[in-house]
């Protein structure tokens, strides 16, 4: 009996001296950005606020329709490459997002908010392609209008392609689970973006 | 007086032996300011400064910094008085909009400690002096002149001095102090600054740094 644990105590720390050997674990800070396009989640559609009032053409029943609008993201990274196929990512992006909205004719609004983005990406490398995701915590520090939540807790998902070691190109989708808005129905962050990724080589 | 000659000469000894390493910097960056207990929202703003770091070990650093420190807060009043929903968030038009300023000399004493190729954890407090503030414009009482805060973040330090840091500040003097105006016992006015709630700074700070070469 204490000859097989002392077995399994050598296995396993001859395993991670090993692992630990075999693993070049690299960090490489780099930058990001590029451009965002965004709206916000429709929710079921309702205007529960609604009421029959002839003089106030925003006040319909539907809560509006939301629609893309541009926007842009910035940023740093830090590529902690654990091992081949795995990278530990965190980022701090400046994230400006939001969305167009109508409720008929003469009632189009543009809503703008801005967040400081932290997020914690797992990224995933085959060759030169990877597929990453994780969570981010967003933290609002601009809006045009009077939003009912300042933070959001979101997922994002997306994939990218190395151009060289240190230039890639990136493409993600993010989803908000915090309503930006729950005046009537609640209304998310989605955001679909498009950019470069550089990291610097240390040394 | 040979005593004091004596304990000089012994710290001037461990100081030769322990390698003390003195790195001056610059940083700058981004303040996004607001009050706590209050409706406002972020402010954007910039701080500047310098520091003084005092490398112990190579995983230890004592650094503290001076730095003109731009906080404040941003509060706007949606309302479409014309006709309609006035509390419709999406339609409301933008009425006013304030943007409470405090302006601080911060002297902060940061402990870095410093992992692997340059990650950072930093803590420290601060204390703020009040240089400026547009409080008076507002019609609002002068806020506290001084300010002690707590400071964390994380930053990356590069071989060739720049650096990255994220920090968050959290203020812990009640901005506008004690004031006797209590007698509005209606719980509707609660956000307001006419009541004594407490009133705190809270700033994130992302910022660059060039630290000097000194050898």
């Amino acid at each position: 009996m204490k000859q097989s644990i002392k077995g399994i105590f050598t296995a396993v720390v001859v395993f991670f001296a090993f692992s630990q050997a075999e693993a070049q674990v690299t960090f490489k800070p780099g930058i990001r950005a590029g451009l965002n396009l965004s709206h916000f989640s429709k929710g079921d559609g309702y205007n529960y606020n609604y009421y029959e009032d002839l003089y106030y053409p925003y006040n319909t029943n539907n809560d509006g329709d939301f629609s893309s609008k541009p926007g842009f993201y910035i940023g740093f990274i830090g590529e902690l490459k654990l091992t081949k196929y795995y990278t530990l990512q965190p980022e701090i992006l400046y994230s400006n997002q939001g969305s167009k909205v109508s409720r008929g004719p003469g009632t189009d609004a543009t809503l703008d908010v801005s967040y400081l983005s932290v997020g914690i990406v797992n990224k995933f490398t085959f060759n030169k392609f990877n597929i990453n995701l994780g969570p981010t915590v967003d933290v609002q520090v601009d809006s045009n209008f009077d939003t009912d939540n300042d933070l959001d807790l979101a997922f994002q998902i997306g994939a990218g392609y190395n151009f060289t070691k240190n230039l890639g190109l990136e493409a993600r989708v993010k989803r908000g689970v915090i309503p930006v808005l729950d005046y009537s129905s609640n209304h998310d962050n989605v955001v679909f973006s498009v950019g470069l990724s550089y990291v610097f080589d240390l040394k | 007086m040979k005593k004091i000659f004596l304990t000089i000469a012994f710290f001037a000894v461990v100081a030769v032996q322990a390698q003390i390493r003195v790195k001056p910097a610059v940083r700058a960056g981004i303040n996004f300011s607001k009050f706590t207990n209050s409706d406002t929202d972020m402010k954007t703003d910039f701080f500047v400064g310098g520091s003084v770091a005092l490398n112990f070990t190579k995983f230890y650093a004592l650094q503290p910094e001076l730095s003109y420190s731009r906080q404040g807060a941003k509060e706007t009043l949606y309302a479409n008085y014309s006709y309609g929903d006035p509390f419709d968030p999406i339609f409301s038009t933008r009425k006013e909009e304030y943007k409470y300023s405090l302006d601080y000399l911060s002297l902060t004493i940061i402990n870095k400690f410093t992992f692997g190729p340059g990650f950072q954890v930093m803590v420290g407090p601060a204390v703020d002096f009040k240089i400026a503030d547009n409080f008076a414009s507002y019609g609002i009482e002068n806020p506290s002149d001084i300010d002690v805060s707590l400071v964390a973040g994380v930053g990356f330090a590069f071989k060739n001095g720049l650096g990255v840091d994220l920090r968050f500040k959290q203020g812990l003097v009640d901005i506008f102090g004690y004031r006797n105006t209590t007698y509005y016992t209606d719980t509707y006015y609660e956000d307001n600054y006419t009541v004594d709630d407490v009133v705190l700074n809270q700033t994130i700070q992302l910022g660059v740094s060039y630290t000097f070469d000194t050898k």
